[in-house]
This record gives structure tokens, C-alpha cells and sequence, in this order.
């Protein structure tokens, strides 16, 4: 399994990918929705990508609303990664095409259910 | 859950060291775009948010309160005044003396850093 981390934060995309890691999944970053997007372009299809919200060139309901309008990327389970303070945008993300949405910080457990929610 | 990893821990010190100089600069250029403003607030939204992961509570406090702050701002479409650039930067000071002590102790300090409140007090009086 394929996980693609999309964070502008290098702590926290290395934190996210030794969890998946630990959790048996190939994962790879990105560290902003544009550069996300590029990867997508260029034929990687990861079976989940975890999406922080708040990036710049791209964030990451902007991504998301571009990967859920091209069917080539329908079958990337998409997970947006949010705090607190914008817990009450979540319904923006799910709108966009995200399919769950995890709290910072998060852990192990959490991570390994959201993903199996997701049949992964 | 939180991490003690060195490797991590210093990623995280790094990147909030650069993200607060860059905050610094900001503080002293003159006020630009929405972009400008955009990007302050996710440098302390950045910090906030991986301060959970390591259990910072104290430093994840300041720099929630300087992101609201930023945010009261921005939905105001307001530019920041001489007094409120000056409490930021107060703020920036004491987040890099929290990250200070991270770096050499491994924990933050023991205390709530005392600009918390002045930052929490602003953004009351700067929400409609």
C-alpha cells in the first residue's frame, strides 16, 4: 500500500510517514498541494493521501478539489489532516471530495482506524 | 502520544527557528499583500500544530494565540498597527527563548510564556 503525505511541515511529514511506515504502508511527501498535484501528473497513484489544510502554492482543499476533477486520480482515498481551530471547515473538505479527516496530533491508533475506515 | 526522537526534535526546532526569523522579518517590513499576512499566520499555525506532536503545551499556547491573533486580523481585512506589531514581536522573542530551552533541555519551560495572555486579550478585543 502507497501512502502520500502532503504537509509544508518537514516535522510533521516525517512524524506522519514513520507511522505509516510502522503502519506497513510505502509512503512518500510532499510538502505543499501543488507539488502534490505534480506527482499525481507525473503517474504516482497512492492508494491514500494524508493532506494538511493550511499550505502555500496550494492548500489543501485546493487540492483536493483537483484531484476529485480528474477521474484518472478516483481511486486515491483522500484524508485531510486538521487542527482544532478548523474543525469547523471539515465539512469544506468532505464537500471538496476528502473521505475522512484526522485531528493533529494524532497517533498510531487513530491513523491505523482512519485507514481502515477507508477499507486500507 | 508524543516524540522524543532526536532526529525529529531537531526538525521540529529547525523548522520553527527558520519559520519565527522569517516571522521576524515580516514584523519589520512594510505591510504588503493578503499573502504577507496569510503567510504569518501559517508559520504560527505550523508551530501550534506540530507542538502537539511533542507535547509542547506552553509553546503550542503562545503561538495558537499569535495564529488567532493573525486570523482576527485577517477577517477584519485590517493592518496591523504599531502596538500590535510590537506584542508579535514580543511573542516571537518568547517562542524562540521556549525553542531555546527545547534545544538545550528537551522540554520547554515550566511556565506559560506571560505574552499568552496579552496576544488572548487582543484578539477578544479584535473580534467584532
Amino acid at each position: 500500500m502507497k501512502a502520500f503525505v502532503i504537509d509544508d511541515s518537514r516535522a510533521v511529514r516525517t512524524i506522519l510517514r514513520r507511522l505509516l511506515t510502522e503502519l506497513g504502508f510505502e509512503a512518500r511527501e510532499a510538502e505543499n498541494g501543488k507539488d502534490g498535484l505534480a506527482a499525481l501528473r507525473e503517474g504516482y497513484r497512492p492508494d491514500v493521501a494524508l493532506v494538511d489544510w493550511n499550505m502555500p502554492e496550494m492548500d489543501g482543499v485546493s487540492f483536493i478539489r483537483a484531484v476529485r476533477a480528474e477521474p484518472a486520480y478516483a481511486a486515491v482515498r483522500l484524508v485531510v489532516i486538521t487542527t482544532e481551530m478548523e474543525v469547523g471547515r471539515v465539512a469544506e473538505a468532505l464537500d471538496a471530495g476528502a473521505q475522512e479527516y484526522v485531528l493533529k496530533p494524532l497517533t498510531k491508533d487513530t491513523l491505523r482506524d482512519k485507514l481502515a475506515a477507508l477499507g486500507l | 502520544m508524543t516524540y522524543d526522537d532526536a532526529e525529529l526534535l531537531k526538525a521540529f526546532i529547525t523548522e520553527s527557528e527558520s519559520n519565527m526569523a522569517e516571522f521576524q522579518r515580516w514584523l519589520h517590513r512594510p505591510f504588503g499583500t493578503a499573502d504577507d499576512l496569510a503567510n504569518a499566520f501559517r508559520w504560527m499555525h505550523t508551530l501550534a500544530g506540530s507542538c502537539g506532536f511533542f507535547g509542547f503545551v506552553h509553546l503550542r499556547k503562545i503561538a495558537r494565540a499569535a495564529e488567532n491573533c493573525l486570523g482576527a486580523l485577517r477577517d477584519r481585512g485590517g493592518v496591523p498597527d504599531p502596538a500590535l506589531l510590537a506584542l508579535l514581536g514580543r511573542a516571537a522573542t518568547d517562542i524562540r527563548r521556549f525553542l531555546a530551552v527545547i534545544a538545550a533541555a528537551g522540554r520547554e519551560p515550566d511556565a506559560p510564556s506571560p505574552v499568552q495572555a496579552d496576544l488572548e486579550r487582543w484578539t477578544k478585543g479584535a473580534r467584532p
